[in-house]
Protein backbone atom coordinates (compact mmCIF):
# COMPACT_ATOMS: atom_id res chain seq x y z
CA UNK A 1 0.00 0.00 0.00
CA UNK A 2 1.70 3.41 -0.74
CA UNK A 3 1.19 5.56 2.29
CA UNK A 4 0.18 8.94 1.68
CA UNK A 5 1.13 11.84 4.12
CA UNK A 6 2.19 15.88 4.44
CA UNK A 7 5.46 17.54 5.54
CA UNK A 8 5.21 18.70 9.08
CA UNK A 9 5.13 22.27 10.04
CA UNK A 10 5.42 23.39 13.65
CA UNK A 11 2.53 26.01 13.54
CA UNK A 12 -0.03 23.62 11.78
CA UNK A 13 1.53 20.58 14.69
CA UNK A 14 -1.92 20.88 16.93
CA UNK A 15 -3.91 20.89 13.79
CA UNK A 16 -2.03 17.67 12.36
CA UNK A 17 -2.01 15.62 15.40
CA UNK A 18 -5.53 15.87 15.82
CA UNK A 19 -5.93 14.95 11.70
CA UNK A 20 -3.56 11.94 12.58
CA UNK A 21 -6.04 9.44 11.31
CA UNK A 22 -5.97 11.52 7.97
CA UNK A 23 -2.79 10.62 6.98
CA UNK A 24 -0.61 7.80 7.16
CA UNK A 25 3.05 9.07 7.32
CA UNK A 26 4.66 12.24 8.15
CA UNK A 27 7.39 13.64 6.62
CA UNK A 28 9.95 16.37 8.75
CA UNK A 29 13.01 17.74 8.28
CA UNK A 30 15.86 16.52 9.13
CA UNK A 31 17.60 19.77 10.50
CA UNK A 32 14.55 19.76 13.27
CA UNK A 33 16.36 17.59 15.06
CA UNK A 34 19.60 19.08 15.15
CA UNK A 35 18.87 20.73 18.21
CA UNK A 36 17.08 19.30 20.77
CA UNK A 37 13.55 18.61 19.79
CA UNK A 38 10.97 19.53 22.54
CA UNK A 39 8.00 20.06 20.23
CA UNK A 40 5.28 17.64 22.12
CA UNK A 41 3.19 17.29 18.91
CA UNK A 42 5.87 15.38 16.86
CA UNK A 43 6.34 13.44 20.42
CA UNK A 44 3.13 12.18 20.42
CA UNK A 45 2.95 12.11 16.50
CA UNK A 46 6.09 9.86 16.37
CA UNK A 47 3.90 6.92 18.41
CA UNK A 48 1.59 6.62 16.28
CA UNK A 49 2.28 7.47 12.70
CA UNK A 50 5.88 6.40 10.68
CA UNK A 51 8.15 9.31 10.32
CA UNK A 52 10.77 9.98 7.30
CA UNK A 53 13.57 12.71 7.04
CA UNK A 54 14.30 15.06 4.97
CA UNK A 55 17.31 17.26 4.76
CA UNK A 56 17.85 20.85 3.72
CA UNK A 57 21.55 21.63 3.94
CA UNK A 58 23.96 18.45 3.24
CA UNK A 59 25.01 20.48 0.26
CA UNK A 60 26.54 17.56 -1.57
CA UNK A 61 27.50 19.53 -4.60
CA UNK A 62 29.95 21.95 -2.51
CA UNK A 63 33.28 21.43 -3.82
CA UNK A 64 34.17 20.39 -0.69
CA UNK A 65 33.79 17.33 1.40
CA UNK A 66 31.03 17.22 3.37
CA UNK A 67 30.78 19.27 6.36
CA UNK A 68 31.86 17.56 9.50
CA UNK A 69 29.52 19.02 12.16
CA UNK A 70 26.78 18.79 9.60
CA UNK A 71 27.48 14.84 9.69
CA UNK A 72 27.59 14.06 13.34
CA UNK A 73 24.31 15.98 14.29
CA UNK A 74 22.83 13.83 10.60
CA UNK A 75 24.61 10.43 12.75
CA UNK A 76 22.79 11.94 15.92
CA UNK A 77 19.59 11.99 14.84
CA UNK A 78 19.82 8.58 12.51
CA UNK A 79 20.98 6.95 15.40
CA UNK A 80 18.70 8.51 18.08
CA UNK A 81 15.14 8.69 16.34
CA UNK A 82 12.71 6.05 14.27
CA UNK A 83 12.25 6.62 10.86
CA UNK A 84 11.53 4.64 7.47
CA UNK A 85 14.02 6.43 5.31
CA UNK A 86 15.64 9.84 5.06
CA UNK A 87 16.69 12.49 2.07
CA UNK A 88 18.26 15.20 0.95
CA UNK A 89 18.48 17.07 -2.90
CA UNK A 90 21.11 16.98 -5.68
CA UNK A 91 22.29 20.52 -5.32
CA UNK A 92 24.44 22.44 -3.18
CA UNK A 93 23.62 25.53 -0.66
CA UNK A 94 27.16 26.29 0.01
CA UNK A 95 30.40 26.70 -1.59
CA UNK A 96 33.23 27.71 -0.10
CA UNK A 97 32.58 31.20 1.86
CA UNK A 98 28.90 31.97 -0.04
CA UNK A 99 26.05 30.56 1.74
CA UNK A 100 23.38 30.51 -1.01
CA UNK A 101 20.25 30.52 0.86
CA UNK A 102 18.56 28.17 -1.49
CA UNK A 103 18.67 25.05 -3.38
CA UNK A 104 21.27 25.94 -5.60
CA UNK A 105 21.92 23.57 -8.96
CA UNK A 106 25.05 22.43 -10.11
CA UNK A 107 26.36 21.35 -13.36
CA UNK A 108 25.76 18.16 -14.66
CA UNK A 109 28.75 16.44 -15.46
CA UNK A 110 30.28 13.29 -15.37
CA UNK A 111 32.96 14.89 -12.63
CA UNK A 112 30.13 15.95 -10.73
CA UNK A 113 28.39 12.23 -11.28
CA UNK A 114 31.85 10.97 -9.44
CA UNK A 115 31.99 13.61 -6.55
CA UNK A 116 28.70 13.18 -5.50
CA UNK A 117 28.09 9.50 -5.59
CA UNK A 118 31.35 9.64 -3.60
CA UNK A 119 29.67 11.95 -1.14
CA UNK A 120 26.14 9.50 -0.95
CA UNK A 121 27.99 7.12 -0.41
CA UNK A 122 29.49 8.26 2.71
CA UNK A 123 25.86 9.52 4.28
CA UNK A 124 24.92 6.09 3.06
CA UNK A 125 27.55 4.62 5.99
CA UNK A 126 25.42 6.86 8.84
CA UNK A 127 22.44 4.45 8.82
CA UNK A 128 21.07 1.19 7.41
CA UNK A 129 17.88 2.75 5.78
CA UNK A 130 17.43 3.85 2.96
CA UNK A 131 18.65 7.42 1.47
CA UNK A 132 17.10 8.78 -1.06
CA UNK A 133 18.06 11.60 -3.46
CA UNK A 134 15.22 14.28 -4.86
CA UNK A 135 15.56 16.09 -7.58
CA UNK A 136 15.57 19.87 -7.44
CA UNK A 137 13.82 23.11 -9.52
CA UNK A 138 16.52 24.48 -11.96
CA UNK A 139 15.65 27.72 -13.95
CA UNK A 140 19.48 28.27 -15.65
CA UNK A 141 21.84 25.45 -16.37
CA UNK A 142 24.52 25.70 -14.49
CA UNK A 143 27.86 25.73 -17.12
CA UNK A 144 30.26 23.39 -17.70
CA UNK A 145 27.01 20.91 -17.96
CA UNK A 146 27.71 18.16 -20.13
CA UNK A 147 24.80 15.42 -19.66
CA UNK A 148 21.03 16.10 -19.33
CA UNK A 149 19.61 16.10 -16.07
CA UNK A 150 17.88 12.64 -15.95
CA UNK A 151 20.85 11.75 -17.19
CA UNK A 152 22.89 12.92 -14.33
CA UNK A 153 20.63 12.08 -11.72
CA UNK A 154 19.83 8.47 -13.06
CA UNK A 155 24.06 7.97 -12.97
CA UNK A 156 24.27 9.21 -9.57
CA UNK A 157 21.82 6.82 -8.55
CA UNK A 158 23.26 3.82 -10.36
CA UNK A 159 26.59 4.89 -9.09
CA UNK A 160 26.04 5.26 -5.32
CA UNK A 161 23.40 2.63 -4.85
CA UNK A 162 20.77 5.54 -3.97
CA UNK A 163 17.22 5.31 -4.30
CA UNK A 164 15.16 8.73 -5.42
CA UNK A 165 12.22 10.71 -4.10
CA UNK A 166 10.61 12.07 -7.14
CA UNK A 167 9.66 15.66 -6.86
CA UNK A 168 6.61 15.56 -9.77
CA UNK A 169 5.99 19.40 -9.68
CA UNK A 170 9.64 20.33 -9.82
CA UNK A 171 9.80 17.59 -12.52
CA UNK A 172 6.67 19.44 -14.63
CA UNK A 173 8.52 23.00 -13.82
CA UNK A 174 11.66 21.83 -15.42
CA UNK A 175 10.34 20.32 -18.18
CA UNK A 176 8.10 23.74 -19.43
CA UNK A 177 10.68 25.94 -18.31
CA UNK A 178 13.40 23.58 -20.23
CA UNK A 179 10.77 22.53 -23.13
CA UNK A 180 11.36 18.55 -22.81
CA UNK A 181 9.41 15.57 -22.04
CA UNK A 182 8.78 14.98 -18.51
CA UNK A 183 7.24 11.45 -20.13
CA UNK A 184 10.84 10.63 -21.47
CA UNK A 185 12.39 11.50 -18.20
CA UNK A 186 9.92 9.03 -16.11
CA UNK A 187 10.88 6.43 -18.37
CA UNK A 188 14.73 6.82 -18.64
CA UNK A 189 13.97 6.24 -14.08
CA UNK A 190 14.59 2.59 -13.04
CA UNK A 191 11.20 1.80 -11.31
CA UNK A 192 13.02 -0.03 -8.32
CA UNK A 193 14.63 3.20 -7.28
CA UNK A 194 11.40 5.61 -6.84
CA UNK A 195 10.67 5.38 -2.87
CA UNK A 196 9.33 8.34 -2.09
CA UNK A 197 7.27 11.11 -4.34
CA UNK A 198 6.64 14.47 -3.66
CA UNK A 199 3.52 17.01 -4.89
CA UNK A 200 3.41 20.47 -4.28
CA UNK A 201 2.42 23.38 -6.21
CA UNK A 202 3.74 26.23 -8.11
CA UNK A 203 3.41 29.22 -9.80
CA UNK A 204 3.98 31.23 -12.65
CA UNK A 205 6.11 34.85 -12.32
CA UNK A 206 8.21 36.55 -14.94
CA UNK A 207 7.76 34.37 -17.41
CA UNK A 208 9.21 31.25 -15.74
CA UNK A 209 7.23 28.24 -13.99
CA UNK A 210 8.28 28.81 -9.63
CA UNK A 211 8.38 26.11 -7.64
CA UNK A 212 6.90 28.08 -4.73
CA UNK A 213 4.74 25.60 -2.41
CA UNK A 214 2.93 28.02 -1.27
CA UNK A 215 -0.38 27.10 -4.17
CA UNK A 216 -2.97 24.42 -5.43
CA UNK A 217 -1.29 21.23 -7.31
CA UNK A 218 -2.69 22.30 -10.66
CA UNK A 219 -3.95 19.33 -12.92
CA UNK A 220 -0.73 19.08 -14.96
CA UNK A 221 0.68 18.12 -12.32
CA UNK A 222 -1.98 15.37 -10.63
CA UNK A 223 -1.65 14.46 -14.17
CA UNK A 224 1.75 14.07 -14.65
CA UNK A 225 1.52 11.95 -10.82
CA UNK A 226 -1.01 9.74 -12.80
CA UNK A 227 1.65 9.27 -15.62
CA UNK A 228 4.33 8.35 -12.79
CA UNK A 229 2.32 5.81 -10.81
CA UNK A 230 1.82 4.09 -14.12
CA UNK A 231 5.31 3.30 -13.48
CA UNK A 232 6.41 3.29 -9.88
CA UNK A 233 5.07 2.11 -7.06
CA UNK A 234 6.53 4.56 -4.51
CA UNK A 235 6.03 3.59 -0.96
CA UNK A 236 4.98 7.20 -0.14
CA UNK A 237 3.80 10.12 -1.31
CA UNK A 238 4.05 13.33 0.42
CA UNK A 239 1.84 16.50 -0.16
CA UNK A 240 4.38 19.69 0.01
CA UNK A 241 2.70 23.03 1.33
CA UNK A 242 5.00 25.37 3.11
CA UNK A 243 3.78 28.74 3.08
CA UNK A 244 -0.52 30.49 1.90
CA UNK A 245 -1.16 27.65 4.22
CA UNK A 246 -3.88 28.82 7.29
CA UNK A 247 -5.92 25.35 7.91
CA UNK A 248 -4.45 22.24 7.17
CA UNK A 249 -7.40 21.06 5.67
CA UNK A 250 -5.66 22.70 2.44
CA UNK A 251 -3.34 20.01 2.52
CA UNK A 252 -5.76 16.93 3.70
CA UNK A 253 -8.08 17.87 0.60
CA UNK A 254 -4.96 16.94 -1.09
CA UNK A 255 -3.80 14.32 0.40
CA UNK A 256 -7.32 12.62 0.12
CA UNK A 257 -6.79 13.13 -3.43
CA UNK A 258 -3.43 11.61 -4.10
CA UNK A 259 -5.52 8.52 -1.95
CA UNK A 260 -8.34 8.62 -5.30
CA UNK A 261 -5.77 8.78 -7.89
CA UNK A 262 -3.31 5.40 -5.96
CA UNK A 263 -6.79 3.66 -6.00
CA UNK A 264 -7.47 3.74 -9.73
CA UNK A 265 -3.78 1.70 -10.20
CA UNK A 266 -4.32 -0.56 -7.77
CA UNK B 1 38.24 30.63 -8.00
CA UNK B 2 35.91 27.88 -9.44
CA UNK B 3 33.21 28.61 -11.68
CA UNK B 4 31.21 26.90 -9.40
CA UNK B 5 32.24 29.52 -6.52
CA UNK B 6 31.59 32.41 -8.72
CA UNK B 7 28.34 31.61 -10.08
CA UNK B 8 27.54 31.60 -6.14
CA UNK B 9 28.29 35.05 -5.41
CA UNK B 10 26.84 36.27 -8.86
CA UNK B 11 23.35 34.17 -7.80
CA UNK B 12 23.46 36.27 -4.15
CA UNK B 13 24.46 39.72 -5.15
CA UNK B 14 23.02 41.06 -8.20
CA UNK B 15 24.66 44.26 -8.59
CA UNK B 16 28.16 41.96 -9.38
CA UNK B 17 26.50 41.25 -12.97
CA UNK B 18 24.46 44.34 -13.42
CA UNK B 19 26.94 45.58 -15.49
CA UNK B 20 29.55 44.62 -17.94
CA UNK B 21 32.09 46.98 -15.47
CA UNK B 22 30.98 45.51 -12.72
CA UNK B 23 31.73 42.31 -13.68
CA UNK B 24 34.95 43.04 -14.83
CA UNK B 25 35.69 44.59 -11.17
CA UNK B 26 34.62 41.15 -9.60
CA UNK B 27 36.60 39.38 -11.67
CA UNK B 28 39.79 41.69 -10.90
CA UNK B 29 38.91 41.77 -7.25
CA UNK B 30 38.87 38.12 -6.34
CA UNK B 31 41.51 37.49 -9.14
CA UNK B 32 39.51 35.05 -11.65
CA UNK B 33 41.42 33.54 -14.00
CA UNK B 34 40.97 34.19 -17.74
CA UNK B 35 39.16 30.49 -18.51
CA UNK B 36 36.68 31.09 -15.60
CA UNK B 37 35.77 34.50 -17.06
CA UNK B 38 35.29 33.51 -20.39
CA UNK B 39 32.81 30.64 -18.94
CA UNK B 40 30.92 33.08 -17.00
CA UNK B 41 30.79 35.43 -19.82
CA UNK B 42 29.84 33.02 -22.26
CA UNK B 43 26.87 31.41 -19.45
CA UNK B 44 25.75 35.08 -19.24
CA UNK B 45 26.14 35.75 -22.81
CA UNK B 46 23.07 33.29 -23.20
CA UNK B 47 21.33 33.10 -20.15
CA UNK B 48 21.83 36.83 -18.72
CA UNK B 49 17.89 37.03 -18.75
CA UNK B 50 16.72 33.87 -16.76
CA UNK B 51 19.71 34.30 -14.44
CA UNK B 52 18.45 37.92 -13.54
CA UNK B 53 15.08 36.74 -12.87
CA UNK B 54 16.66 33.61 -10.21
CA UNK B 55 18.47 35.79 -8.59
CA UNK B 56 15.16 38.48 -8.12
CA UNK B 57 13.37 35.30 -6.82
CA UNK B 58 16.24 34.28 -4.35
CA UNK B 59 16.16 38.13 -3.04
CA UNK B 60 12.80 38.06 -3.04
CA UNK B 61 12.52 34.45 -0.82
CA UNK B 62 15.21 36.07 1.12
CA UNK B 63 12.79 39.39 1.59
CA UNK B 64 9.67 37.43 2.28
CA UNK B 65 11.46 34.99 5.12
CA UNK B 66 12.73 38.15 6.55
CA UNK B 67 9.39 39.06 7.03
CA UNK B 68 7.90 36.36 8.24
CA UNK B 69 10.46 36.09 10.98
CA UNK B 70 9.57 39.65 11.63
CA UNK B 71 5.58 39.45 12.75
CA UNK B 72 5.03 42.58 14.28
CA UNK B 73 7.20 44.55 12.35
CA UNK B 74 5.30 43.47 8.99
CA UNK B 75 2.12 43.88 10.36
CA UNK B 76 2.79 47.44 11.78
CA UNK B 77 4.62 49.09 9.10
CA UNK B 78 3.64 49.66 5.32
CA UNK B 79 4.80 47.49 2.58
CA UNK B 80 6.17 50.77 1.24
CA UNK B 81 8.14 51.45 4.29
CA UNK B 82 9.29 47.73 4.63
CA UNK B 83 10.60 48.00 1.12
CA UNK B 84 12.73 51.34 2.10
CA UNK B 85 14.15 49.76 5.05
CA UNK B 86 14.86 46.44 2.90
CA UNK B 87 16.53 48.94 0.42
CA UNK B 88 18.67 50.30 2.51
CA UNK B 89 19.77 47.08 3.99
CA UNK B 90 20.66 45.82 0.29
CA UNK B 91 23.32 48.89 0.00
CA UNK B 92 24.96 48.15 3.43
CA UNK B 93 25.30 44.33 3.38
CA UNK B 94 27.84 41.93 1.46
CA UNK B 95 24.86 39.54 0.43
CA UNK B 96 27.61 36.66 -0.04
CA UNK B 97 28.55 37.27 3.52
CA UNK B 98 25.56 37.63 5.17
CA UNK B 99 23.71 34.28 6.98
CA UNK B 100 21.03 33.07 4.89
CA UNK B 101 19.22 31.76 7.69
CA UNK B 102 16.23 33.39 7.47
CA UNK B 103 16.05 33.83 11.91
CA UNK B 104 19.56 35.03 11.52
CA UNK B 105 19.43 37.10 8.71
CA UNK B 106 16.21 38.90 10.15
CA UNK B 107 17.85 39.74 13.15
CA UNK B 108 20.77 41.29 11.36
CA UNK B 109 18.28 43.70 9.16
CA UNK B 110 16.83 44.84 12.82
CA UNK B 111 20.27 45.51 14.18
CA UNK B 112 21.43 47.27 10.62
CA UNK B 113 18.04 48.55 10.26
CA UNK B 114 18.47 50.17 14.32
CA UNK B 115 21.54 52.10 12.90
CA UNK B 116 19.90 54.13 10.62
CA UNK B 117 19.01 57.62 11.26
CA UNK B 118 15.61 59.03 11.33
CA UNK B 119 13.66 56.03 12.68
CA UNK B 120 10.62 57.00 14.87
CA UNK B 121 10.63 55.47 18.48
CA UNK B 122 7.72 53.06 17.91
CA UNK B 123 9.80 51.78 15.23
CA UNK B 124 13.05 51.72 16.79
CA UNK B 125 11.10 49.88 19.68
CA UNK B 126 9.94 47.32 17.54
CA UNK B 127 13.15 46.25 16.22
CA UNK B 128 14.89 46.07 19.36
CA UNK B 129 12.14 43.99 20.40
CA UNK B 130 12.31 41.95 17.34
CA UNK B 131 16.09 41.45 17.34
CA UNK B 132 16.17 40.53 21.31
CA UNK B 133 13.47 37.97 20.25
CA UNK B 134 15.46 36.45 17.49
CA UNK B 135 17.72 36.26 19.64
CA UNK B 136 16.12 34.14 22.33
CA UNK B 137 14.70 32.11 19.48
CA UNK B 138 17.77 31.26 17.94
CA UNK B 139 19.32 30.95 21.77
CA UNK B 140 16.61 28.20 22.37
CA UNK B 141 17.14 26.39 19.42
CA UNK B 142 20.56 25.66 20.17
CA UNK B 143 20.06 25.18 24.03
CA UNK B 144 19.16 21.72 25.22
CA UNK B 145 17.91 23.36 28.45
CA UNK B 146 15.26 25.66 27.16
CA UNK B 147 11.77 24.50 25.59
CA UNK B 148 11.64 25.60 22.18
CA UNK B 149 7.85 25.30 22.24
CA UNK B 150 6.77 26.93 25.12
CA UNK B 151 8.95 29.98 23.61
CA UNK B 152 7.82 30.02 20.23
CA UNK B 153 4.03 29.48 21.67
CA UNK B 154 4.82 32.24 24.09
CA UNK B 155 6.15 34.80 21.07
CA UNK B 156 3.01 34.05 18.72
CA UNK B 157 0.68 34.91 21.38
CA UNK B 158 3.06 37.81 22.28
CA UNK B 159 3.45 39.03 19.27
CA UNK B 160 -0.49 39.29 18.30
CA UNK B 161 -0.83 41.05 21.78
CA UNK B 162 1.46 43.43 21.06
CA UNK B 163 0.61 44.42 17.69
CA UNK B 164 -3.20 44.79 19.36
CA UNK B 165 -1.92 46.74 21.55
CA UNK B 166 0.36 49.00 19.51
CA UNK B 167 -2.74 49.68 16.96
CA UNK B 168 -4.83 50.84 19.82
CA UNK B 169 -1.97 52.72 21.90
CA UNK B 170 -0.16 53.70 18.41
CA UNK B 171 -1.64 57.60 19.10
CA UNK B 172 -0.65 57.61 22.43
CA UNK B 173 2.77 57.63 24.31
CA UNK B 174 5.59 55.74 22.26
CA UNK B 175 7.25 55.41 25.79
CA UNK B 176 4.31 53.24 27.12
CA UNK B 177 4.84 50.70 24.06
CA UNK B 178 8.13 50.51 24.83
CA UNK B 179 7.27 49.04 28.41
CA UNK B 180 4.98 47.17 27.77
CA UNK B 181 7.40 45.35 25.24
CA UNK B 182 9.44 44.70 28.01
CA UNK B 183 7.06 44.05 30.36
CA UNK B 184 6.26 41.34 27.52
CA UNK B 185 9.99 40.05 27.56
CA UNK B 186 9.83 39.56 31.19
CA UNK B 187 6.53 37.95 31.72
CA UNK B 188 6.78 35.96 28.65
CA UNK B 189 10.11 35.58 27.61
CA UNK B 190 12.91 36.19 29.97
CA UNK B 191 11.22 33.88 32.65
CA UNK B 192 10.20 30.75 30.58
CA UNK B 193 14.25 31.19 29.62
CA UNK B 194 16.13 31.13 31.99
CA UNK B 195 18.12 33.63 29.96
CA UNK B 196 22.09 34.39 30.14
CA UNK B 197 22.59 37.09 32.93
CA UNK B 198 24.11 39.15 30.11
CA UNK B 199 21.13 38.95 27.69
CA UNK B 200 18.76 40.35 30.86
CA UNK B 201 21.50 42.91 32.01
CA UNK B 202 21.21 44.33 28.04
CA UNK B 203 17.44 44.38 28.17
CA UNK B 204 17.66 46.26 31.89
CA UNK B 205 20.30 48.68 30.47
CA UNK B 206 18.22 49.74 27.42
CA UNK B 207 15.40 50.44 29.68
CA UNK B 208 17.40 52.45 31.72
CA UNK B 209 18.74 54.54 29.36
CA UNK B 210 14.97 55.48 28.37
CA UNK B 211 13.66 58.78 30.72
CA UNK B 212 10.61 57.72 32.50
CA UNK B 213 8.46 58.93 34.71
CA UNK B 214 7.76 58.01 38.54
CA UNK B 215 4.73 56.60 37.57
CA UNK B 216 6.81 54.25 35.31
CA UNK B 217 9.62 53.27 37.56
CA UNK B 218 7.29 52.14 39.70
CA UNK B 219 5.79 49.82 36.96
CA UNK B 220 9.48 48.79 35.80
CA UNK B 221 10.54 48.02 39.78
CA UNK B 222 6.95 45.99 40.15
CA UNK B 223 7.87 43.80 37.42
CA UNK B 224 11.06 43.64 38.29
CA UNK B 225 12.73 45.15 35.36
CA UNK B 226 14.67 47.52 37.59
CA UNK B 227 15.70 48.63 40.41
CA UNK B 228 14.46 51.56 42.50
CA UNK B 229 17.24 53.50 43.47
CA UNK B 230 17.28 54.75 47.24
CA UNK B 231 15.51 57.71 48.05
Amino acid sequence: MIKVGINYKQRLGKEILENIDKIDILEVYTEKFFSPNNDPYIEKIKKLRPLIFHGLDLSLGSSSTLDKEYMSQLKNVLDSQKYSWFSDHICMTKESDVEVGHLMPIAFSDKNVAKISKKVQQVQQLSNRPFLLENITYYYQMPESDLSEVDFITAILERSGANMLLDINNLWINSKNHNYCPLKYLDKILPSKVIEIHMAGGSFKEGIHVDSHANDITTQVWDLLDEALRRFTPKAIIIERDSNIDRLQVALDEVKKARELIRRHE
Amino acid sequence: MKTQEIMAHLITNMSLFSTKESLESFYLSKNIAQPEQETINQFLAQNQHIFNISAKLLLKRRKDDIKDNLPLLSRIISEESFEKYWLKYQEKVNPSQVSKNPLLEAKYFCDSTLAQKGLSTLIREILRYESVKLDLIYKSLNNSSIDNTDLLYHIFETSEELYQFIQHKQTQNNKKVTLFIYHNLKTNHLTTLKLNPLDIKKIILSINNLKKTKEEILFLSQHGLIRRSRD
